[in-house]
C-alpha cells in the first residue's frame, strides 16, 4: 500500500494531526479555546480526505467509472462536512438564525456518502439490478425529503427541521444497510487489493453511525456540549474515512 | 481458426471495457498490458492473445482478480455473455466457465 511515497508522506502527516487532535481532546474538556482547536483539527481530517481523493480520482476513471464516482462522492461529502462544520463553528450566529441551512448541508453530506457506498457495493458482488433499486430508493426519499422540508419551511420552520432530521435518520438507516450488505458479501468472496480501502470505508460508516447514536442519546438526556464524546467519535470516523483513499492500491 | 481468434479477441476486449467502466480505463488498460502475450491499443481493444488465447484470457481475468477479488469473475462473465450467446461452443478458461 505504501509503495507510493506520496501516500506515505500524506498518511504520516495525517496521523500526526490525529495524535495532536487526540492530545488536545484529552487536555481539558472544559476549555472552550482548546475545544475550538480540537474542532479545527477535526476539520483538517476532512480536508485530507478531499485532498487525497481528489488526487487519485482521475487515475481511477473519474466520473466515467464506478470507483472514480465513489471517490468523487466521498470527496464531496468531505467538502460538505467541512463547510457545514465551519458554519457551525465560525458563524454560530448564522447557525442560530438559520439552523436549517447548516442541517441541510449535513443531510447532503449523508446523501453523497450513501451514493458513494452504493458504487462500492458493486465490488461486493451485488447485482446491478438491485443496485438500481437502491439508487431509486435513495433518490426518491431525498427528493421527497427536500420538497417536504422546503414546503414546510415557509409555514412552520420547526416542522421543516423535524422533517429534515427524520430524512437524515433515514439516510443513516440506508448507510447501515449498505454497511451490513458490504460486510456480509465480503465475507463470502475472495478479496483483492482494493479490499483494504473498502473495508476502511465500512469501518468509517460504522463509527459515524455510532457517533450519531451517541449524539442522539446524549442529546435526549441534555448531556450534549460542544466538544463532548460524540465529537470524538465523529472525528474518529473522519479519521478512518479520510485515510480510506490513501489505502487504494498503488498501480504503476 | 482465424475466426476463433477474432472471437477470443472480442472476449478479451469486452472484459477490458467492462473493467474500464468499473475501475477506470487507465488502470484497466495498465492491468491488461501486464498480461503476457496480450496485445492491445490505447483504447483497450485487443488484437492478439498469443499462441494460446485460452491461457491468456485466464491470465487477464486473474490480473483483475488481484485488484477486486473473485467479483472480477462476475464482471467478466457479465461482459462476455452476449458474445457467448452467439458462439455457444467456444472453449473458455476455467475462471470463465
Amino acid at each position: 500500500m505504501f509503495k507510493n511515497k506520496k501516500a506515505l508522506i500524506l498518511s504520516v502527516y495525517f496521523i500526526g494531526v490525529v495524535i495532536f487532535w487526540l492530545y488536545v481532546y484529552f487536555l481539558d474538556r472544559k476549555n472552550l479555546n482548546l475545544n475550538k482547536i480540537f474542532y479545527f483539527l477535526m476539520e483538517l481530517l476532512s480536508f485530507f480526505g478531499v485532498f487525497y481523493a481528489g488526487l487519485i480520482v482521475k487515475k481511477w476513471g473519474g466520473l466515467n467509472s464506478r470507483l472514480g464516482k465513489a471517490l468523487f462522492l466521498l470527496a464531496i461529502s468531505f467538502v460538505l462536512n467541512f463547510i457545514s462544520s465551519m458554519v457551525l463553528f465560525v458563524f454560530p450566529e448564522f447557525y442560530n438564525s438559520y439552523p436549517i441551512a447548516t442541517i441541510i448541508l449535513f443531510f447532503f453530506m449523508y446523501i453523497s456518502w450513501t451514493f458513494s457506498g452504493l458504487e462500492l457495493l458493486y465490488f461486493s458482488g451485488v447485482k446491478p439490478t438491485s443496485l438500481k433499486r437502491w439508487r431509486y430508493l435513495i433518490i426518491s426519499f431525498t427528493v421527497v425529503g427536500i420538497i417536504a422540508t422546503f414546503i414546510s419551511f415557509f409555514q412552520d420552520a420547526e416542522m421543516s427541521m423535524i422533517i429534515l432530521q427524520f430524512v437524515t435518520i433515514l439516510s443513516d438507516v440506508i448507510l447501515l444497510a449498505e454497511f451490513l450488505t458490504l460486510m456480509v458479501n465480503f465475507s463470502r468472496i475472495k478479496q483483492g487489493t482494493l479490499f483494504k480501502a473498502i473495508l476502511l470505508f465500512c469501518l468509517g460508516i460504522l463509527v459515524q453511525l455510532i457517533g450519531d447514536l451517541v449524539f442522539a442519546i446524549r442529546g435526549s438526556f441534555n448531556l450534549l456540549y460542544f466538544g463532548d464524546i460524540s465529537y470524538l467519535v465523529y472525528g474518529l470516523s473522519w479519521f478512518i474515512l479520510g485515510l480510506c483513499p490513501a489505502f487504494f492500491p498503488h498501480e504503476k | 481458426m482465424s475466426n476463433q481468434k477474432e472471437i477470443y479477441n472480442k472476449i478479451a476486449t469486452a472484459i477490458i471495457q467492462k473493467q474500464a467502466e468499473i475501475i477506470g480505463s487507465k488502470i484497466a488498460i495498465k492491468k491488461a498490458e501486464k498480461v503476457p502475450q496480450l496485445v492491445l491499443d490505447d483504447q483497450g481493444e485487443v488484437f492478439n492473445l498469443g499462441l494460446d488465447p485460452i491461457v491468456t484470457l485466464g491470465n487477464l481475468v486473474k490480473e483483475y482478480m488481484q485488484l477486486s477479488g473473485s467479483v472480477a469473475i462476475n464482471f467478466s462473465k457479465e461482459a462476455i455473455s452476449n458474445i457467448l450467446l452467439n458462439n455457444p461452443g467456444i472453449e473458455l478458461p476455467t475462471e470463465l466457465q
